[in-house]
């Protein structure tokens, strides 16, 4: 009794103060987590009004600009536009997934489709949507209709891709047992294949419906489609700066207000599933999550095709090692390459693009719509143009804005990035501008940009940077974060210097999350790099572009379709080939993990 | 290098030994550990108290999940103590001391994967201001004292997992630590190997004078290694039982096995253990 009575009052005076301690450091963290996000708003908008009153007199002042924020928040206008915009991209959208869904459940039930269609998608993932849009503007003018062009463009291939994988994910026992169970086609289709693949398939239908108002904002700023796209174009033109940053602040808030709308969508449609279920930690709206769920409209220009979009590997690989009678799937894939059917798929794959080619060459040879030129035309004007005529005037500008500002965002990005998530203060304070700044869809720099540095490089590559710079921030601070607990206690174990710590631990933990963002960055900053050229200069490839629209120089504008197209596919080549080096490793670590 | 060398090169001349007995090498006092606060809090050591006298060979033993991990990062510094303190020559442990190596349970994720067997082992040197010659010295030295000299420029998920556990027991080795912990080393290794890393510790410790804390659930290895063992029992940990393990300095597999000695000790431990789990 007596030492029992010891012990008690021992750990009771060994404890007391420590957890009173404790419990202030938890009040304090609290307070903390409530102030910083206020105070880094605060700091922004104080350092904005300073410098528009001080040393950047171009900047319009944050007070005139919040007073013309409200009140064109009172304009009729400013609501038409909205609808404008939002009720494009839902159209768009919905027409698009229906079409891509259809497609995607084909391709993935159809080993020919799937092979016959895979090297037009990889070819097709890195041209992005303004690529084309010159040439929808020229056939459907500055209307609703281009812009729906464009989203189709764009949503159809990633729906259909993300589906098909989807659809290729399904466990193959479970088709099985719907086999013995003589379920027929369209009854296999509802009760197995489009549940299994409705991750994939909410997936991207959430970077879809992101997309969906980034492509109307690019068709409404550059192609002069109705809504606030055009509303910031046509202030900028004006030369009311504060109006057009109330309408970036709009696009950016409403940015925001969709991506939360479609987490907590779909949060309540796929509370159901595994791979949802143990992946989400419901209630915790942080960064990590929204990061792991991507700022779906960057994530696209990343992979348009969504094959490469993490969350979409992360889940398949979850169900793979949930699964475990997996080895049916093994020996089918085994036959299908080594047997005949495995050799007729490869022509396939290999045979349709050809074919394609051959016939858009013979099929075109005779054309005579100016619309539609001739192959060997387009060629013809292809070797004059860009290799000779225009090579230095226009390619080299354009492309070293791009490279410069892709760069830069890489650096900066990865930079700020390690410096946010070794600073949790820093982090907690940045949070809200942030996911308001990748909000912004990534074109609508560039008109703000012009009111407050006009038309020259400068104005470009700053346009790329504001853009570009948050998805590499924002993979660096997850990749950072995401780092297995043990390798960072080995470091401390051994006492290795925080620098050696940070450049040789937690830069290479994060690699494989930065270059999903770098992809993204990738893609951004040739988007932005035409949209700035197309918007209005007198030299640069889309300048060249755009001439060409205007003069109805059809052959010529399809020559810079054509070479916008392959400066997308080779520096998207250049980008796997480099992160398969540089990341050899950790294929190699994924595949080891895999073979266990 | 001969013997004498390495060990003075460990900075601890073996007459400086008795000096220290008054204070001990490391020392565990009333130490409790509770992850979380409050009444989510979850308490997995209390008042736990243990010595280790320089050039002891310790080995902490308790059935799984009762909190050996924990302590072990309690005495590496890696973790803050709830209460109570643990000590290194007298002296509280907040960071991780120099003079110890920590050789973890989880060998798959102790090695950094993008570093190759050579850099990994190589890391932990590079803060020490060693020459060149003499970090490439100490990483051949210690990669054939665990029969890996073959693998320097390899990956560690190309190598098997017993042999990532032996490159991360080669980094441990060739940081030369005067204190040597050890989260379960040998668990997932077959017992050939087992044996030979057994042995290889033992050599080496009394090569080199190390300090040794090491935790097994494997009661035989505990007994065959150990010069004491503490034995950890129930949740919140506490100690058990403290038993001297007097099987002389050299040990041999076969024979030291077959002892009465061995068996009667682990008769004993095995039935605290066992004890120390239904309590
Ligand atoms: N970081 C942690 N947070 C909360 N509980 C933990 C943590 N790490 C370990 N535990 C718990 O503490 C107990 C002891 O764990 P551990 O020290 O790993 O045991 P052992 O190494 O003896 O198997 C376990 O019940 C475990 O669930
Ligand atoms: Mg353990």
């Amino acid at each position: 009794m007596a030492s029992l009575f010891v012990e008690q009052r021992d750990g009771r005076q060994a404890l007391a103060p420590s957890r009173r301690a404790r419990e202030r450091r938890g009040v304090w963290k609290r307070a903390r987590r409530a102030v910083l996000p206020v105070l880094g708003v605060a700091l922004l908008l104080a350092a904005w009004q300073w410098a528009a009153a001080g040393p950047v007199p171009v900047l319009p002042l944050a007070s005139d600009t919040a007073l013309t924020f409200l009140g064109m928040l009172a304009t009729a206008e400013f609501w038409t536009a909205t609808w404008d915009t939002l009720g494009t991209a839902m159209l768009g959208f919905a027409v698009a997934s229906a079409i891509g869904i259809a497609l995607g459940l084909f391709a993935g039930l159809n080993a020919y489709v799937f092979r016959a269609s895979k090297v037009a998608i990889e070819v097709a993932k890195p041209i992005p949507a303004i690529v084309i849009l010159p040439l929808m503007v020229l056939q459907l003018g500055a209307s609703q209709s281009m812009v729906l062009a464009l989203i189709m463009w764009a949503l159809i291939p990633l729906l259909a891709v993300t589906t098909a994988a989807g659809v290729g994910d399904v466990d193959p026992l479970l088709l099985e047992t719907a086999g013995s169970y003589r379920l027929r086609h369209v009854a296999k289709l509802r009760s197995v294949v489009l549940p299994s693949a409705l991750p994939f398939i909410a997936t991207g239908l959430r970077i879809g419906a992101s997309l969906a108002i980034v492509i109307a904002v690019v068709g409404e700023i550059v192609g002069g489609a109705p809504g606030l796209g055009r509303q910031l174009e046509v202030y900028r033109q004006a030369g009311l700066p504060q109006t057009v940053f109330a309408y970036v602040i709009a696009l950016g808030l409403l940015g925001v207000a969709i991506y939360y709308l479609l987490l907590a969508l779909e949060r309540r449609v796929l509370r159901w599933h595994e791979s949802y279920r143990s992946s989400v930690k419901t209630g915790a709206l942080g960064r990590r999550l929204s990061a792991a769920w991507a700022g779906a409209a960057d994530r696209f220009w990343a992979s348009r095709a969504g094959i490469h979009v993490e969350d979409i590997g992360v889940a398949a690989a979850k169900r793979r090692t949930a699964r475990t009678a997996n080895a049916p799937r093994k020996v089918r894939q085994v036959r299908s390459s080594s047997s005949g059917r495995g050799l007729v798929l490869q022509l396939v794959q290999v045979g349709v693009p050809i074919v394609l080619l051959v016939w858009w060459w013979f099929a075109s040879s005779t054309s005579t719509s100016p619309f539609y030129p001739s192959l060997s035309t387009i060629l013809e004007h292809f070797r004059e143009m860009w290799i000779f005529d225009h090579f230095a005037s226009d390619v080299v500008p354009s492309l070293s804005n791009f490279i410069g500002g892709f760069v830069l965002s890489v650096v900066l990005g990865i930079t700020l990035g390690l410096v946010v998530a070794r600073l949790h203060w820093l982090d907690q304070m940045l949070d809200p501008l942030i996911t308001f700044f990748r909000s912004i869809p990534a074109v609508a720099f560039i008109p703000l940009l012009i009111t407050l540095v006009g038309f020259g490089p400068s104005m470009r590559v700053a346009s790329i940077v504001l853009a570009a710079i948050f998805p590499v921030l924002i993979a660096t601070v997850d990749g950072v974060r995401s780092i297995d607990g043990t390798l960072g206690e080995v470091a401390r174990s051994y006492r290795v210097s925080s620098i050696r710590r940070l450049f040789s631990i937690y830069l290479p933990a994060a690699t494989p999350r930065i270059f999903s963002g770098i992809e993204i960055a990738l893609a951004i900053s040739l988007v932005v790099m035409i949209a700035s050229e197309l918007i209005g200069t007198s030299f640069g490839i889309g300048a060249q572009v755009a001439r060409a629209q205007t003069d109805l120089a059809f052959a010529d504008m399809w020559a810079g379709i054509l070479l916008l197209s392959l400066i997308g596919l080779a520096f998207s080549i250049v980008f796997t080939a480099s992160r398969r080096t540089i990341l050899s490793w950790y294929f190699g670590a994924r595949a080891a993990a895999r073979a266990q | 290098m001969t013997n004498e060398n390495l060990a003075t090169l460990h900075g601890r001349p073996a007459a400086a030994q008795g000096q220290t007995a008054a204070i001990p090498r490391l020392a565990v006092r009333d130490l409790s550990k509770s992850y979380g606060t409050g009444p989510a809090g979850k308490e997995v050591i209390r008042e736990l108290n243990f010595e280790v006298a320089a050039g002891e060979f310790v080995c902490i033993v308790g059935p799984s999940g009762v909190g050996k991990t924990t302590l072990l990062k309690c005495l590496s510094g890696l973790l803050p103590v709830t209460s109570g303190e643990a000590l290194i020559d007298g002296v509280r442990i907040c960071e991780p001391p120099k003079e110890m190596a920590l050789v973890f349970q989880d060998y798959t994720r102790s090695l950094m994967p993008w570093l190759t067997v050579e850099k990994n082992v190589l890391l932990p040197l590079r803060e020490t201001g060693l020459r060149r010659s003499e970090m490439k010295h100490r990483l051949q030295e210690s990669l054939a004292q665990v029969g890996l000299s073959d693998v320097l420029h390899k990956y560690p998920w190309q190598l098997s997992g017993g042999m990532q556990q032996r490159v991360a027991i080669a980094r441990a080795l060739a940081y030369r630590p005067e204190i040597l912990l050890m989260d379960e080393p040998f668990a997932s290794l077959d017992a050939q190997t087992r044996f030979d890393l057994e042995d290889l510790l033992l050599t080496l410790r009394r090569e080199l004078n190390i300090t040794v804390v090491f935790v097994t659930h494997d009661i035989d290895e505990s007994v065959y290694l150990s010069d004491r063992i503490v034995v950890l029992g129930s949740a919140p940990c506490r100690t058990r039982e403290i038993v001297d393990v007097p099987l002389g300095s050299t040990r041999n597999q076969i024979e030291t096995r077959s002892r009465a000695e061995f068996s009667e000790l682990r008769t004993h431990i095995l039935t605290s253990v066992k004890a120390g789990a239904l309590n």
